[in-house]
């Protein structure tokens, strides 16, 4: 297969061809067409650009070193959203339980109430759709791991109810009502923007 | 809808885009990262995190055997007890060995003054075969109330086999090698004395109506042998 013919072929037909053949331009592909979305996915989900970018280049490294594992009775997306919710899960708690150790060393120490200092808010750097971009993932940040993950992947990435059951193991009811739980908070954090 | 205006904030979010170099750094350290795609099977085995978990459990279960192993409470398994021996059993075996195929009163039933049998606890008994084993049995049921307890607690019995001055004959006279031939209505047959040796015998309380059965059954024999003797 020439390259021209390659990118014509869908993403389970790549895999494949990288499977089979293993021809890593079939890989690249797949790597161009996916790392946008996933990028924003994990962003979204862990609200730190380097983490997110940590996590989406391990999820394509593991697509590269376990693609034997792939069935093509499954959609290619719905099998690089999985590995990539994992990995940000594994990182979000990762992260939570370093920042909570870091607290309360500091906390012994000077015996007084430590704030974690938010950096990546600079208004100063921001326009004014950036500032509200920052103020909505701060709101989106706040809502409960398990619906922010729902939610994002509904509202923000555009997947069917379906396609997030299977990402997440979960019945398409418990998806829903997780996704209307999440949308609940995010109301009642974001109630100033949305009403302006 | 009740979470439109949400639903378009969200939507209405800038898309973040990975960087320009991403392909190139991703190339790079699937380059640099030399992939275990050519690890044997014992190499993915023999790997510390795995070994570490599996030598803990390992010695956790060795362990739990150990422990367990001493403080199991030992159960014989009642199939390969050995049943006890039984001293109605063991009365009639010393006394003679045999069991009469048929037992008779008749006029040729000698005392058995002459094979005396003492029982601490009971009466004294005066026959052998099973008019003694029915001695003893209302004997035990007397100490014992039941068979139950008589196994496990059977009746001292003293047999002085030495006062045995004869050895006791059932009804039919005949010893262990011998036979008699008794007519039935389908044909004849022989019949041998029973021996007792190495056989184990359950204690039955027929009822009213068995026992009158067992009668009858035990005339029809005594006039078939009557009649064949005559």
């Amino acid at each position: 297969l020439t390259d021209k013919n390659l990118y014509e072929l869908t993403d389970e037909e790549l895999i494949l061809e990288f499977q089979q053949n293993n021809t890593v331009k079939a890989y690249e592909i797949l790597v161009e067409r996916y790392k946008n979305p996933l990028t924003n996915y994990i962003f979204r989900f862990l609200g730190d650009y380097e983490a997110c970018l940590d996590v989406v280049q391990e999820t394509f490294i593991k697509v590269y070193r376990y693609k034997d594992s792939y069935s093509s009775i499954a959609k290619f997306s719905t099998w690089i959203y999985t590995i990539a919710g994992n990995l940000a899960r594994t990182e979000y708690q990762r992260r939570r339980r370093r920042k909570f150790f870091s607290i309360n060393a500091y906390g012994e120490e000077k015996d007084e109430i430590f704030e974690i200092p938010d950096e990546s808010y600079r208004p100063d750097q921001l326009t004014d759709s950036g500032i509200k971009d920052e103020i909505i993932q701060k709101a989106i940040r706040k809502v409960s791991p398990a619906y922010r993950e729902m939610v994002i992947l509904r509202d923000i990435q555009g997947l069917s109810y379906e396609e997030i059951s299977e990402i997440s193991g979960i019945r398409v009811g418990t998806v829903k009502s997780r996704i209307n739980r999440g949308r609940a908070q995010l109301q009642k954090l974001l109630e100033d923007i949305y009403k302006e | 809808m009740e979470f439109r205006n949400i639903i378009n904030l969200l939507r209405q979010l800038q898309q973040v885009k990975a960087p320009s170099n991403f392909e190139a750094d991703l190339m790079r350290r699937i380059n640099s990262e030399k992939f275990s795609l050519q690890n044997t099977f014992w190499q993915t085995i023999f790997i510390p995190s795995r070994m570490i978990p599996a030598a803990a459990l390992a010695v956790t279960v060795v362990l739990l055997v150990i422990v367990l192993n001493n403080t199991a409470v030992t159960r014989e398994n009642p199939f390969s007890i050995i049943p006890k021996e039984r001293q109605d059993v063991t009365l009639t075996l010393k006394a003679d060995n045999t069991v009469p195929v048929k037992q008779i009163k008749t006029d040729k039933i000698e005392p058995v003054e002459k094979n005396k049998v003492e029982l601490k606890s009971a009466p004294s008994v005066e026959t052998f075969g099973l008019q003694k084993d029915e001695a003893l049995r209302s004997e035990s049921a007397q100490t014992t109330e039941g068979y139950e307890k008589t196994a496990g607690a059977p009746a001292e019995v003293n047999l002085p086999e030495k006062k045995l001055t004869k050895p006791f004959l059932p009804p039919t006279q005949l010893t262990e090698n011998e036979s008699a031939n008794v007519t039935f209505a389908s044909g004849k047959i022989s019949v041998y004395p029973v021996n007792k040796a190495g056989l184990n015998f359950r204690q039955v309380n027929p009822s009213s109506q068995q026992k009158i059965e067992i009668n009858q059954l035990k005339e029809k024999l005594e006039q078939m042998y009557k009649s064949k003797l005559k």
